[in-house]
């Protein structure tokens, strides 16, 4: 039984006497949820009340304030899960952050991208008379979505942190690798049929005036903000896990040479 | 490293031909989901044989996860990864030999499947040398990307489960370039069929690079 | 055509809020339990559930939880674990990584 330079303080008093100080940049964190929630709740509101119905569309068009800046959150969110778990690899830039901001980018964005799903499902029923075409984005946005899955399922598999990090990491670049050749074999099936898209949601050809195209752009820059309000609280909790985990591992190693102490 | 790849890829490989797993559950089981496909789309043909390629390529898919399964299953038991890991061969070796053994299999496989189809679903088998050359590119990159997933899941106790989840999703545009490529192939326009193939080499090309440098630091761990 | 973008708003922004407020939920009670923990035998540490930290550990089940990173933490500015809790570290006895293995 290694007994080691044990610390002379008490074990109690070892970890009371530090609190958890408060977190860094709370301050700052807290004033970027109030803009995500204040840009949303605007979003929200100016789609659904003032701006106008669309000539084509009508009332639907409200709905594509939110699911594009949506689908570009799910992606950036890979987007960056995918860059952090490349400088995780790094060796320059491998620290815990990294593979932590992956986990918890990742974890936003499946939210972010299975809502794309729905509100394009949703959007396209009326519109499509189906609650899913193969539309190449909403194509390529499902197989994102199960990706992601497939990630997350990977980062949960025990094992040692470095361990776990570094298997992540290769499979988020494994991945992140995948989007593009999804995305161009989905557009190129797509394109060889007669596809209903009445209108692809991305082209707003028909957002040229005023309030709905400042509506869709403050769509896009809310719905970021939300994005990085939640990574970042989703990194805390991350962090404080971590942490948990630690000092549960600490407690048991104090116990168990306590044990061995005692006889 | 190409040495130590054909040593793995050979030990595989007369590994298979004693124990013929492959060929006595593999196999079957392709042959299982081909006739489990024509009951679940109906015995009429003009609905299965437009679809044959898609049908034969979503078996491939299925197969080589058991195929997959099957390679890190012959090292030993649990310890899959310790075992390569010690045997002092390069990892970029044997991650090419293992897919490369993998590859073959599937290979003779997906012979066997093309009769099935043809027989099962009444496709004709135009355009074969499309057919083959999506086969090469297409089995490479599920192979390259089976091997590298497979080797994260061996081991742990979730594996059966995980591997099909990391491995199908990425790998969806293989099926989704083969199946037309094949489409092209048996409806007599094989020209047209080039963006395809383009697609399946990119892939196979990407993905096995990727297998050869990342294998090694996958190996060390667990 | 109404109706479907009042329920496309409400599943949208509902589903949001709920991950939003649920999250902080979950942040504080981790950090209630973190700060909490002393000798209250708490390796609860899995109790949220799915996060990037994996399975819950107890000193007894995990593969060595980075306490090897822990010890280059005292070497200078360990690249990998714990480097904000510094005082925690030096603190921390450095036979963990000898009685983990």
């Amino acid at each position: 039984m290694s007994a080691g330079p044990v610390s002379s303080r008490p074990v109690s008093a070892q970890t009371r006497a530090l609190p958890l100080p408060r977190p860094p940049l709370s301050g700052a964190l807290g004033a970027l949820g109030f803009l995500a929630l204040a840009g949303v709740v605007a979003t929200a509101w100016l789609g659904l009340f003032v701006t106008p119905p669309d000539e084509f569309m009508g009332n639907l068009v409200r709905l594509l304030y939110v699911h594009p800046p949506m689908a570009w959150v799910a992606f950036l969110a890979f987007g960056v899960a995918s860059l952090a778990s490349l400088l995780y690899l790094w060796p320059r830039t491998r620290t815990e952050h990294f593979d932590r901001l992956a986990g918890a980018s990742a974890e936003v964005g499946v939210v972010f991208t299975g809502l794309t799903l729905v509100s394009g499902s949703i959007w396209g029923r009326p519109t499509w008379g189906a609650w899913w075409v193969w539309d190449p984005l909403l194509t390529t946005t499902a197989l994102l979505f199960v990706l992601y899955l497939g990630y997350l399922a990977l980062r949960r598999v025990p094992g040692d942190f470095e361990v776990r990090a570094r298997r992540s990491a290769i499979g988020a670049l494994i991945a992140f690798v995948d989007v593009p050749i999804v995305y161009f074999s989905v557009v190129w099936w797509r394109s060889l049929h007669q596809a209903p898209t009445v209108l692809n949601p991305t082209t707003r050809k028909t957002y040229v005036h005023g309030s709905m195209a400042w509506t869709l752009l403050l769509g896009f820059v809310s719905f970021t903000l939300l994005y990085a309000w939640l990574t970042a609280h989703r990194y805390r909790l991350a962090k404080l896990q971590d942490l948990e985990d630690t000092e549960g591992l600490d407690l048991a190693l104090r116990e168990r040479r306590a044990e061995g102490d005692a006889r | 490293m190409l040495r130590d790849a054909a040593l793995v890829a050979g030990k595989d490989l007369r590994i298979e031909m004693r124990s013929r797993v492959a060929l006595n559950q593999v196999g079957p089981f392709a042959i299982a989901v081909l006739l489990l496909f024509g009951l679940a789309l109906g015995p009429d043909r003009a609905v299965l044989a437009p679809a044959s390629a898609g049908l034969f390529w979503v078996a491939v898919l299925l197969s080589t996860i058991l195929a997959v399964q099957r390679s890190y299953a012959i090292e030993s038991a649990d310890a899959a990864r310790d075992g390569l890991r010690l045997s002092g061969l390069d990892p970029a070796g044997i991650f090419l030999g293992k897919a490369g053994a993998i590859a073959a299999q599937l290979l003779v496989l997906e012979a066997g499947l093309t009769v099935g189809v043809a027989l099962l679903y009444g496709a004709h088998l135009n355009g074969a040398l499309v057919l083959i050359a999506s086969c090469a590119a297409g089995t490479l990159g599920l192979a390259a990307v089976g091997t590298l997933y497979g080797v994260v899941a061996s081991g742990l106790r979730t594996r059966e489960t995980l591997l099909p989840l990391l491995f199908l999703p990425v790998v969806a545009p293989v099926l989704l370039a083969a199946t037309k490529a094949w489409n092209e192939a048996l409806a007599g326009t094989p020209g047209r069929a080039g963006s395809w193939l383009e697609i399946l080499a990119v892939f196979a090309v990407l993905y096995m690079s990727i297998g050869t440098v990342a294998f090694g630091s996958l190996l060390e761990d667990g | 055509m109404n109706g479907y973008v009042e329920a496309g708003y409400l599943v949208i922004f509902g589903s949001l809020g709920t991950y939003g407020v649920a999250l902080l939920g979950r942040e504080r009670a981790a950090r209630r339990r973190v700060l909490g923990s002393t000798g209250a035998g708490s390796t609860s540490a899995g109790s949220t559930g799915a996060g990037s930290t994996g399975a819950g550990s107890t000193g007894a089940g995990t593969a060595s939880f980075t306490d090897s990173g822990g010890s280059t933490a005292q070497a200078g500015d360990g690249p990998t674990t714990k480097p904000q809790h510094a005082p925690l570290a030096t603190e921390e006895p450095e036979p963990a990584p000898g009685a983990m293995s």
